[in-house]
């Protein structure tokens, strides 16, 4: 674990990070990543504010001593069958920024920071809906590295996005 | 910007020209005789598997109003517009459009119905970032000459967007560019699909006379590239059996760190 970082510290995003949010960089160019970047940079906290009493959305940073390095997201997703919303979690956010990308954390298996925070945001998506069986996220059909990862976590079902550059990856959770 | 969609199924034309009717073939057919609304496009609609699952024809959204305009009796304004309709229909924007639609459905197959088009219109093209720049120019367009045609001056538009649904059954709508605000009953709005928080929606008014007013509410476009985020679009419907076998799975994903998260 000789290159492997402090585990980062979650807590709910507040007013207070707008700042440091801004200057969020996790981007190194693809379009996918830009569109991520930009959400973080510009609307994620006041989405979070108006998304919360909705649909419980949950805006999480996670700080080290070099201040927020990565930034997830959770809610109640719109997931229906024959028109009825089903219980679940949508999987909103998974960013790390740039100088913590595919650096491993001094915890047990030493999960890369973004394998970390992924599997943060489904605890506490657990922890606040533990009734909670389907699990999903979206992501760019391009974007190798975030399939792996949902992949390794267990999204393993695919369904069609409404925007063909997406794919949904969906997965189940444990009662 | 939020705007009103650039071209529209037969259904909706009909139900234009016969508010709470059912639309009947024999209406259009005699509307497209008498030449009060336009020709039309036609899509072509892949099933799955590649196959070809039939067509519909689509139709500029001023036909909308030439509609509305023939059942008003203004039947030569209404003429002029269909005609206007045909040249829009034959443009450029119109074309890269059509390509881009046939594109989506042939990605994500449907029914071969016209409100499974109209669902093609609200689910998908709408968040196509590379579909906006021809929406934006059509639906210029469209508004130019809406607002060109004298015959249309009784009828008001509004975009907007859901800001807030409340306990009494009412949604309320808050202007796109401006202030003003809109209550309109959520049981209608579902009608169209519509009525969940930041959904964009035209409504329409029509004076009937006499104090009487028609308001038409309909899915609208929302053309800002910052609104759509694909990977915060979380819409989706699984039949009863998909949900079934999801749910009787043995779980695939592992909770691996209950204790982690800082509570609020």
């Amino acid at each position: 674990m000789a290159d492997a970082v402090d585990a980062p510290k979650p807590r709910l995003a507040t007013a207070g990070d707008r700042a440091e949010l801004q200057a969020f960089a996790c981007s190194l160019g693809l379009w996918y990543e830009d569109e991520v970047e930009e959400h973080i940079r510009q609307e994620a906290l006041d989405s979070a504010a108006w998304r919360a009493p909705h649909t419980g959305h949950r805006l999480l940073v996670y700080e080290t001593v070099d201040g927020i390095v990565a930034v997830g997201a959770h809610e109640v997703g719109d997931l229906t069958s024959g028109g009825v919303l089903v219980p679940n979690t949508y999987v909103g956010l998974v960013a790390v920024r740039l100088d913590y990308r595919r650096r491993r954390v001094a915890v047990a298996g030493e999960p890369r920071v973004g394998e970390y925070v992924l599997d943060s945001v489904i605890a506490d998506a657990k922890e606040q809906r533990p009734d909670d069986r389907l699990i999903y996220a979206s992501t760019a059909k391009e974007n190798a590295p975030s399939l792996r990862l949902l992949h390794s976590r267990g999204f393993i079902r695919e369904r069609a996005h409404p925007d063909p550059r997406f794919i949904r990856r969906l997965g189940t959770l444990p009662r | 910007m939020i705007t009103a969609r650039p071209l529209v199924s037969k259904r909706e034309i009909l139900e234009t020209y016969r508010p709470g009717r059912e639309p009947a073939d024999t209406l259009f057919r005699s509307l497209r005789n008498n030449k009060l609304v336009s020709d039309g496009l036609q899509v072509t609609l892949p099933q799955a598997g590649g196959r070809l699952g039939g067509s519909v024809r689509i139709y500029c959204a001023l036909s909308k109003d030439a509609a509305r305009l023939a059942r008003q009796g203004q039947s030569d304004e209404a003429r002029a517009l269909a005609r206007v309709a045909n040249r829009i229909e034959g443009s450029r924007p119109v074309k890269q459009l059509l390509a881009m639609i046939e594109e989506t459905v042939r990605a994500e197959p449907v029914a071969n119905t016209e409100d499974a088009l109209a669902s093609v219109f609200r689910h998908l093209i709408g968040r196509r970032r590379d579909l906006w720049k021809s929406m934006a120019e059509l639906t210029t367009r469209i508004e130019k000459e809406r607002a060109a045609s004298k015959a249309l001056a009784s009828q008001l538009s509004f975009y907007g967007v859901v800001a807030r649904i409340g306990a009494e059954g009412t949604v309320e709508i808050v202007e796109d560019r401006g202030s003003r605000r809109v209550m309109l009953p959520l049981a209608e709005l579902a009608e169209q699909g519509l009525g969940q928080l930041g959904d964009a929606v035209a409504i329409h008014w029509e004076s009937f006379g006499r104090g009487r007013v028609l308001t038409e509410a309909e899915p609208a476009l929302r053309l800002d590239p910052t609104d759509y985020r694909p990977f915060l679009d979380s819409r989706l419907e699984l039949d009863a059996d998909d949900l079934a076998a999801l749910l009787d799975e043995e779980p695939t994903v592992e909770i691996r760190q209950p204790l982690l998260t800082a509570r609020p």
